[in-house]
C-alpha cells in the first residue's frame, strides 16, 4: 500500500484506556470509524500535533512528522494539517470572510471560495449570525484556504439535519475533486461511512481492529476481523427478493430468510444494505400467536456473552446468526441456555435501510 | 495645591497602569494556560498585595529598591538613581497595589476563551504567538480593558506603599490621597472637600465602566 500518512500512534491514560493505533491512509476520504470513546478523537488531536504520543510516530510522504525515538516533533502550526473540530471554532469576534482567510489573510480567495459555495452574502455577517448549518460549511472553507496536505474532520455532521448534512458533504466532496487533498474523518455512522468512505479504519477500545473498503469492513467481507463489526450489529448487504407497495412492504433475502422490512425504492434484484439493532429483536421460548411483528423465526442460541450488564446472544436461523440484546432479568426469567430453540420477532420498521 | 496632586495621581495612576496591563497579561495567561512547577506558589505571591497592608508592600518595595537592596543597588549603580522619594517610586508602589486586580480580571477573561479555538488556530498554521495576538486577546479583551480600569482606579487611591515609597512631598510626590490627608490634618476642609469629590467621582465613574464592560457584548 502506497500510504500518504503512515502513523502508529500510542498513548496511555491515567484512567487506563491505552490508545494503540496503527493507521495508514491513502485515499482520497479515509474514514476513521469508531464508537465514542473508542479514541478516534484522540487520533486526530495526535496526528495534528495539538496532543503528544505516549510513543509511536507519525510520517507523510516518508516526511517524519513525529517520532519519539528520534526526537522529531514538528509543532501543530507546522504541520499544514487542518483540523476541523467537532465543537463549533469559528471565532466569534471575526467575520465570515476574516474567518476563512485567517490562514493566509488573502482576501480574494476567501471571497471566491465563498462565493464558488453560494456563501457570500454572508461574508460581513458574525458567526453568531449563521445556522449551524451554514457555520460548519464555513468551517470546511476556513479549513480548505489554509491548503492543508491533510484536512482532519471529527464528525463533521454531528448535530446537523438531514438536509444541512447532505448540503455539507456535497460542499466536501466538491473541495475534494478541486484540490485531492485527502482527508481524515471520523464518523460513529455506517450510512455516512458508506456514502462518504473511499476506505475504512475501524477503532475500538482503543485499537484498529478492521481496514479495508467500507462495504468490506462494515458489511462483512472475508475479513474474519471485520466481520466482528458486522455481525455485532447485525447488518447485512442483501438483495430486494420482491416488492409490495400495497402493503408498504419490501422482502428481502438473507441466506434462506426471507426478512419483510418497511418498503423502500427499488426494484426487485437491486443490491442494498441493512441493519438491525440487537436491542430491537424480542425473544420468547415459544410460538407468540396473534402479533403485529411482520417477522416471526425459529432459531437456536449459539452463543450466551455477559459482559456487565451487557448481555448479548448469538442467535441462528437457517445458517444466519443474529446479534439479540436482552436484559439481565430476561435471561434469569426465561432461563435462556446454548442450543435452547426460541423465536425470535421483529417489526417491519426495525430493519433499516444503510445504502 | 488641588491642581498638583490631581496631576500627579494621572501620572501615577496612568504610569503605574501602562507597567500592570502588559504585565498582567502575559502573567494571566500564562497562569490560566500553562502549568509548570512553581506556578501556585507564583500565583500565590502575585495575590499578596491584595491582602498585605500596603504599608507591608511599601516597606517590602523599600527594602527591594532602596540604595542597598537589590534591585534598587543595581539601578544606583547602572544610573545612580532610585525610584525612592520619586514620583516613579508612587506610580511602582501603585503598580504592585493594583497588580492583583489586572491579574485576576485577565486571567479569568482568559479562561474564558475556549482552548479549541486556540488549537484550531494552531492547526491552520498560525504560531501560538501570533494565535495570542489574534485569537486570544481580541475575545479577552473586555477583561483586560476592565482589569485596566480596575487596577487604574486602585492605583489613583493608592496611600499607603505610596507613602512609604515616594514619601509626601508636595508637588513632586503627593498625590491626591495624600493630599487629603494633609489638608485633613491641618484642618483644610475646603481642599479637602473637593479633593475627597473628585476621588468620589472618578471611582464611579469606574464602577460603571467595569459594571459595562463586564456584560456580555450585545
Amino acid at each position: 500500500m502506497n500510504a500518504i500518512l503512515q502513523a502508529h500512534l500510542l498513548k496511555r491514560y491515567s484512567g487506563g484506556f491505552v490508545l494503540d493505533a496503527n493507521l495508514q491512509v491513502d485515499s482520497k476520504i479515509h474514514v476513521l470509524f469508531g464508537r465514542s470513546g473508542s479514541g478516534k478523537t484522540t487520533v486526530l488531536r495526535l496526528i495534528a500535533g495539538l496532543l503528544k504520543p505516549s510513543s509511536g510516530f507519525v510520517t507523510f510522504n516518508q516526511q517524519t512528522i513525529y517520532n519519539i525515538k528520534s526526537g522529531i516533533s514538528i509543532p501543530a502550526y507546522k504541520r499544514n494539517m487542518v483540523l476541523m473540530m467537532q465543537e463549533d471554532t469559528l471565532f466569534p469576534h471575526l467575520t465570515v470572510r476574516d474567518n476563512v482567510r485567517f490562514a493566509d489573510g488573502n482576501r480574494e480567495s476567501a471571497d471566491r471560495l465563498l462565493e464558488q459555495f453560494e456563501m457570500n452574502h454572508l461574508s460581513d455577517r458574525k458567526p453568531a449570525e449563521l445556522s449551524g448549518g451554514e457555520r460548519r460549511r464555513v468551517a470546511l472553507l476556513r479549513c480548505w484556504a489554509a491548503q492543508p496536505r491533510l484536512l482532519l474532520l471529527d464528525e463533521p455532521l454531528a448535530g446537523l439535519d438531514v438536509a444541512t448534512s447532505i448540503q455539507f458533504i456535497d460542499a466536501l466532496k466538491q473541495l475534494q475533486q478541486m484540490t485531492h487533498i485527502p482527508i481524515l474523518y471520523v464518523s460513529h455512522s455506517i450510512p455516512e461511512c458508506l456514502s462518504i468512505a473511499d476506505n475504512v479504519s475501524v477503532l475500538e477500545a482503543g485499537r484498529i481492529i478492521a481496514e479495508g473498503s467500507p462495504e468490506e469492513v462494515l458489511l462483512g467481507g472475508s475479513n474474519d476481523r471485520s466481520n466482528s463489526l458486522a455481525s455485532s450489529l447485525n447488518i447485512w448487504k442483501t438483495r430486494i427478493a420482491e416488492q409490495k407497495p400495497f402493503d408498504d412492504i419490501t422482502e428481502i433475502a438473507i441466506g434462506k430468510l426471507t426478512i419483510e422490512m418497511h418498503y423502500i425504492e427499488g426494484n426487485v434484484g437491486d443490491s442494498i444494505a441493512v441493519a438491525l439493532s440487537p436491542a430491537d429483536i424480542t425473544i420468547s421460548r415459544s410460538k407468540v400467536e396473534g402479533t403485529s411483528a411482520r417477522n416471526c423465526i425459529n432459531a437456536t442460541i449459539r452463543q450466551i456473552d455477559q459482559q456487565a450488564d451487557r448481555i448479548s446472544l448469538e442467535v441462528e436461523a437457517e445458517g444466519v446468526v443474529f446479534r439479540v440484546r436482552i436484559t439481565p432479568r430476561s435471561l434469569r426469567n426465561l432461563n435462556l441456555k446454548p442450543a435452547q430453540s426460541v423465536h425470535l420477532m421483529f417489526k417491519a420498521w426495525s430493519v433499516k435501510r444503510l445504502a | 495645591m488641588i491642581l498638583d496632586a490631581l496631576r500627579l495621581t494621572v501620572i501615577s495612576a496612568f504610569g503605574a497602569t501602562a507597567l500592570v496591563v502588559p504585565l498582567g497579561c502575559i502573567t494571566a495567561y500564562l497562569l490560566a494556560r500553562s502549568r509548570f512547577p512553581g506556578r501556585d506558589l507564583l500565583d500565590t505571591v502575585l495575590m499578596l498585595p491584595l491582602v498585605l497592608p500596603p504599608t507591608v508592600t511599601g516597606y517590602y518595595i523599600v527594602v527591594l529598591f532602596g540604595k542597598n537592596g537589590f534591585i534598587g543597588g543595581m539601578l544606583d549603580a547602572l544610573w545612580g538613581w532610585t525610584p525612592l522619594f520619586h514620583i516613579t517610586g508612587a506610580a511602582l508602589a501603585s503598580a504592585i497595589v493594583a497588580f492583583p486586580l489586572m491579574l485576576r480580571t485577565a486571567r479569568s477573561a482568559f479562561e474564558a476563551v475556549p482552548r479549541e479555538l486556540e488549537l484550531t488556530s494552531y492547526t491552520l498554521g498560525v504560531s501560538p504567538l501570533r494565535t495570542w495576538w489574534r485569537v486570544t486577546l481580541p475575545l479577552a479583551r473586555r477583561g483586560i480593558f476592565a482589569g485596566a480600569i480596575l487596577a487604574f482606579a486602585r492605583a489613583s487611591g493608592e496611600f499607603g506603599a505610596t507613602l512609604m515609597v515616594a514619601g509626601n512631598i508636595k508637588g513632586r510626590t503627593q498625590t491626591l490621597p495624600l493630599a487629603i490627608y494633609e489638608a485633613f490634618i491641618i484642618g483644610d476642609d475646603r481642599t479637602a472637600t473637593i479633593m475627597v469629590l473628585l476621588l468620589t467621582l472618578l471611582s464611579l465613574v469606574v464602577i460603571f465602566a467595569t459594571l459595562r464592560l463586564g456584560k456580555p457584548a450585545s
